[in-house]
């Protein structure tokens, strides 16, 4: 089990030995109740609570079911934050990438965003040629580029 | 007085602007990779972000926008030059 795997809901987990009603080996998928507690529900239909005291026990005991969960837990934990990033600047800078000012620059939301990628492109290869590995041209580029898709499907929906 | 003042905010804006050019990567050796517009393009739209900005943040901005607005101002200028 990867040290940094975190349970959410959707995960598939296999209990590694029984415990109470859960037979070892079998899969089960967390669910997670409307307090935002996880559960897991055995064949009976019996909620099995990941509750306070027995969380570090469980966390024990189950392991995500297959390398598939692992390498979805590591896309989602580069696109959560990515998401957070998104919105964040998104409110501080009024939506100037989708809806630029046009001010100085006259061209198009695309053009402009392919500007900017122009720029962390550029900005990322200097960090690496001096040795920096900032992470932020990076988290910077990866979110140009998903402004990129949206604008591209703007486009295209209002062509 | 003002040309006191003067003096240290145009002073700390070269300053930074040389820093910013070491730490980057020089504007004026600006690789287009996706883009087909001019490196003078990069600077008008950051130009527009930091306006943009400005006028999002409603009083509430950091100082440094300003700066940073004048940054880009003296580079397009310089760009203009050669």
């Amino acid at each position: 089990m990867s040290s940094t795997w975190t349970p959410k809901e959707g995960d598939v987990v296999k209990i590694t030995q029984a415990i109470a009603d859960l037979t070892s080996n079998e899969e089960y998928t967390l669910e997670e109740d409307s307090e935002g507690t996880l559960f897991i529900t055995d064949d009976a239909m019996d909620r099995a609570y990941f509750s306070n005291e027995t969380v570090t026990i469980l966390l024990g005991l189950v392991k995500p079911a297959t390398a598939y969960n692992e390498f979805a837990y590591k896309v989602d934990s580069i696109l959560g934050p990515l998401k957070d990033l998104l919105v964040a600047k998104n409110a501080k800078y009024g939506n100037s990438a989708l809806e630029p000012v046009r001010i100085f620059s006259k061209a198009s939301a695309i053009e402009q965003i392919l500007v900017r990628l122009d720029t962390k492109i550029n900005r990322l290869s200097n960090n690496l040629q001096s040795g920096d590995s900032k992470n932020d041209s990076l988290d910077d580029l990866l979110g140009y580029l998903v402004l990129l898709k949206i604008a591209i499907k703007e486009e295209s929906q209002n062509a | 007085m003002l040309e006191k003042n003067l003096d240290i905010v145009l002073a700390r804006i070269r300053s930074t602007l040389i820093f910013k050019n070491k730490a980057y990567g020089s504007v004026s050796e600006f690789k287009q990779i996706l883009s087909v517009l001019p490196a003078t393009e990069n600077l008008k739209v950051s130009i527009d972000d930091k306006i943009t900005r400005i006028k999002t943040a409603h009083g509430s901005e950091d100082e440094l926008v300003y700066e940073d607005l004048v940054g880009y101002l003296i580079l397009l200028l310089t760009l203009q030059e050669k």
